[in-house]
């Protein structure tokens, strides 16, 4: 099921990294991101799309049937993967 | 712990994708139709909504297949009391589609929440409510679907001009961008001449569509226009048949100094006159090849230096008609045929360097778009003295249009 509210409540929590202005910030609110995923069960994965054309993307490393994603190390908790440009982005000293 | 998986491909562009494009424009959640997500390219939807401030799109995605494994666990009982608002939600399936096979595509999502105790009549009543609104959020998304298709004909489009194009430098990616960004500075402006101004959801396609499109007609414009460097360029820079021209002239002079000396004149005063022809070359040329460059306006008294460079002769001793295309022979017609050898000016405006606009190139008065625009009469003027003579930047009204 969809949760409107829940979701909303879980894209306010990841729209945090929203303000990050670099991959490293974006790393230290990856505890947000997680918060985000427990509290929204079915979901798959978060991701913020800037608007230089960066991407972020967080996901449990685990499906919903609990398997590991191909190519993770069991161990894995997390799945981050990020695009960057060499831009400063919007909002952001340089 | 690291790992290594790589889900997006490098040339990834989240701004590209429909989550992030319909979520833009919308101050609300938005739910997407279903697609194919990139972790585990499994069916999927997803939620988004932009961010403030300009700083982007948040999504969520969520699996079709947990979606639905959750919905045949559904039991009416287990749905909230009416003390619970707004959270329960029933996975409704789409009818089948035509034809009788229910296709992965078009299984769509409905979430539908109770704020009272539903009875076993009211779930049934849901249950059909859902399927009919069902039909009708794929018929949305079948017309989602057009647009996209329409979208994709727009980005095929302006991608096969930059790809065409490759001077300007992702030109068609770049404006959308800029144009975006000037009309959400428009939006927030409280004063000036955009205090009022405001966009609606039309307004910002239309907007998004126009930045993509507003040079379309490049796709028909000849090559050698859209990526006109210098004044001379056509298909190749003449420039190069100008200097072969300026270095024959030097060969004449070489060739004129060697002739007198062989008729008993004095080689020193000769030597003289060779060394003087050679040196108003030498200077004259890279001041025709500056004025091919078109970095600074063309001033009278470079007009005038041109034309009296141009004034040179050179003989030609070559039919100049040999081995041409059709379409050249038909213009150079228009000149009858001279006995050789002749002389030519080193630079010239010729009949046929004027190229006639074809009428299905001319735009009506009563066109139906209203269009009112100057349009040159001829196609094309690529005269070599009248080309250099352009007084600003390189191209001339013609290539302009």
């Amino acid at each position: 099921m969809i949760d409107p509210q829940q979701a909303a409540e879980g894209l306010d929590l990841v729209a945090s990294l929203g303000e990050s202005c670099s991959l490293a910030e974006r790393l230290d609110r990856l505890e947000e991101a997680r918060q985000a995923l427990d509290r929204t069960p079915n979901l798959t994965a978060y991701f913020i799309g800037y608007p230089d054309g960066q991407m972020f993307f967080v996901a449990l490393a685990r499906d919903a049937g609990g398997r590991p994603w191909p190519g993770l190390p069991a161990a894995a908790s997390l799945l981050v993967e990020s695009i960057s440009v060499d831009r400063v982005p919007r909002g952001c000293s340089p | 712990m690291a790992g290594s998986l790589q889900l997006l491909p490098r040339s990834f562009d989240p701004r590209l994708r429909p989550w992030y494009q319909q979520a833009l424009p919308s101050p609300t959640l938005v739910l997407s139709s279903v697609l194919r997500l990139a972790l585990g390219e499994r069916l999927g939807v997803i939620l988004s909504r932009r961010l403030p401030g300009g700083r982007g799109v948040v999504g969520a995605s969520f699996e079709i297949e947990t979606l639905e494994r959750q919905a045949q666990k559904l039991d009416p009982a287990s749905l909230p009391g009416p003390d619970a608002a707004a959270t329960a939600a029933l996975l409704a399936e789409a009818e089948p589609a035509a034809g009788g096979k229910r296709s992965q595509g078009t299984r769509l999502v409905l979430p539908l929440w109770f704020t009272a105790p539903p009875e076993e009549e009211r779930v049934a009543f849901s249950r059909t409510l859902s399927r009919s609104a069902s039909v009708a959020l794929e018929t949305r998304g079948l017309l989602e679907a057009r647009l996209h298709l329409f979208d994709g004909f727009i980005h095929l489009i302006a991608n096969a001009i930059d790809a065409k194009s490759p001077y300007t430098c992702c030109y068609f990616a770049r404006v959308p961008e800029i144009t975006r960004l000037l009309a959400e500075a428009a939006c927030v402006s409280r004063e000036g001449p955009f205090a009022s101004f405001e966009l609606e959801d039309e307004g910002w396609e239309a907007i998004h569509v126009a930045s993509l499109l507003h040079d379309c007609g490049k796709v028909t414009t000849p090559e050698h226009e859209v990526d006109k460097v210098t004044k001379l360029k056509t298909i190749t820079d003449r420039i190069h048949e100008g200097r072969m021209r300026f270095e024959l002239l030097k060969a004449e002079a070489a060739s004129d100094h060697w002739r007198a000396i062989a008729a008993g004149a004095d080689p020193g005063q000769t030597d003289q006159d060779l060394k003087c022809r050679w040196a108003e070359l030498d200077g004259d040329f890279p001041f025709v090849a500056a004025c091919n460059l078109g970095g600074e306006s063309m001033e009278p008294d470079s007009l005038e230096r041109l034309r009296r460079i141009a004034a040179r002769t050179w003989r030609r001793t070559l039919d100049d008609r040999l081995g041409l295309s059709q379409e050249e022979l038909r213009r150079r017609a228009r000149l009858p045929v001279e006995p050789l050898p002749v002389r030519e000016s080193l630079l010239a405006d010729r009949p046929y360097h004027r190229v006639e606009r074809p009428e299905r190139s001319r735009l009506a008065a009563d066109n139906p778009w209203a269009f009112r625009l100057g349009v040159p009469e001829l196609l094309q003027i690529q005269g070599e003295l009248h080309n250099p003579s352009v007084a600003r930047d390189i191209l001339n009204p013609e290539e302009r249009f």
